[in-house]
């Protein structure tokens, strides 16, 4: 053995070669004590909820207060339905559920890019992606590997995996977990250059770069059609997206 | 990739948020399947930490149990398996102890590995270098042990066990490269590949 990669692939030998108990057995030790936890859990919390209401309801000032807030929100019903428009979020969740291949624009920090993207039979990630960046930048997949193309440095990069895609899916379940966060607004319209309707999702994430926030635009172009646009507000990320890993592995020198 | 391309990536892989999201609304179906998706990786970090890996599914179980507790109000930071599998480490760290302790009053002796250990990847090892990666393992202090299984098993990036640890990146890192020597030292010592 002469360097630490040696050592390292046989760690991971050993750690892969480990055996573990059998499936069945440990999902029927574990899930029904933890689906019991659970489910002891959700009524412990139920409660509270109710006896919050209660007070709200047996205080006088609670009592005005709330009953100030129905008006208030049934005004904004009333007075909003003259200018909803007839498309709302629901329905671009409609639309979306049957798409097996989108077209995305993403406005970033530096530049945009742009993504073609189409998922699997059963609609739960993408299969085959390429990603242009405005600077000329290409990303694409193919039979299982990912490719990356890098103008200043006419490389090409490559790893042995799919790195790029969607998972899950941009469907329904995506946008409604989208649209219920709590940092998520929603906000129905026209667009004012094209006069289609429009749906725009506003809504933060905190993944393992930090908190990022995100502006969607899904609009109705014709029947049987959508775009589908974002961008990054940098509302919480200054310095922009960081570098990325260190990922591509190997380099084709292009001549 | 730039960084802009990756934004738009990052933006999309977000399986486990969906799935936190409705654990979180108290969907059965989702904690289902987010042990169904972290069940094997997860025990093989418990195989690797625990000396006595007899516990392995109790320590799957009591990470489970603990975590279903906190449905409804579960906020995840990082990454959900980056979580899980810290909760493992914890809970192998503290079955070791407890082994540990009732070794000093019993049998006063390193438990030896168990012979019932042997996988179809590592039956690829040779016997005699398993079994002495099996000692070479065991004899890394836990919180080095940790950093090996987190990174290599796990697939954590150091910069994630850092703030899962609460240490530096530098610290994760040079544990890191410290397991990998020791174990290197102990395995070319004894037999080469």
């Amino acid at each position: 053995m002469t360097d630490s990669r040696d050592t390292k692939r046989v760690v991971e030998r050993y750690l892969e070669g480990l055996r573990t108990p059998g499936a069945d057995r440990v999902d029927a030790k574990v899930l029904p004590d933890a689906l019991a936890a659970m489910h002891k859990a959700k009524l412990q919390t139920a409660p509270c909820s109710r006896f919050t209401w209660r007070m709200v309801m047996t205080s006088r000032t609670g009592g005005l207060i709330a009953a100030a807030l129905v008006v208030a929100v049934v005004s904004f019903a009333v007075l909003d339905s003259f200018t909803q428009p007839a498309w709302a979020l629901a329905d671009a969740l409609e639309a979306l559920k049957d798409y097996r291949a989108v077209h995305i624009v993403g406005a970033f920090p530096g530049g945009t890019a742009e993504a073609w993207i189409r998922g699997n039979d059963a609609g739960t990630r993408s299969t085959d992606v390429v990603v242009r960046g405005s600077h000329g930048a290409i990303t694409w997949t193919k039979e299982g590997s990912t490719y990356h193309y890098e103008p200043g440095q006419n490389t090409v990069y490559f790893e042995d995996a799919l790195t790029v895609g969607m998972t899950p899916w941009l469907g329904r379940e995506l946008l409604e977990m989208l649209g219920t966060a709590d940092t998520a607004k929603v906000i129905h319209g026209k667009d004012p250059a094209t006069g289609r309707d429009r749906v725009t999702l506003m809504c933060s994430l905190t993944d393992v770069h930090g908190p990022q926030s995100w502006i969607m635009n899904l609009s109705r172009l014709r029947r049987g059609l959508f775009g589908f646009s974002t961008s990054n507000t940098l509302a919480h990320y200054p310095q922009g997206p960081q570098s990325p890993r260190s990922y591509p592995q190997k380099q084709i020198p292009i001549r | 990739m730039t960084g802009g391309c990756r934004s738009l990536v990052v933006l999309l892989m977000i399986e486990d948020r969906i799935l936190v999201w409705r654990f979180n609304r108290g969907e059965p179906a989702a904690l289902c399947r987010i042990h169904e998706k972290y069940r094997e990786g997860l025990l093989k970090v418990a195989a690797a930490l625990l000396n006595d890996r007899s516990g392995v599914e109790d320590v799957l179980h009591d990470v489970f149990v603990d975590f279903a507790q906190t449905t409804g109000r579960f906020r995840l930071q990082g990454s959900l398996k980056g979580y899980l599998s810290i909760c493992v480490a914890n809970r192998a760290r503290d079955r070791n102890r407890t082994t540990r302790r009732r070794e000093s009053v019993g049998l006063n002796e390193i438990p030896a590995p168990s012979a019932d250990v042997a996988g179809p990847e590592q039956a690829a090892l040779s016997h005699e270098l398993a079994a002495k990666l099996d000692g070479a393992m065991a004899e890394l202090p836990d919180e080095q042990r940790e950093v090996i299984v987190l990174h290599v098993q796990s697939k954590l990036p150091f910069r994630e066990i850092a703030r899962l640890r609460e240490i530096s990146i530098n610290t994760a890192m040079s544990r890191y490269r410290y397991d990998l020597d020791k174990l290197r030292s102990i395995l070319n010592g004894e037999l080469e590949l």
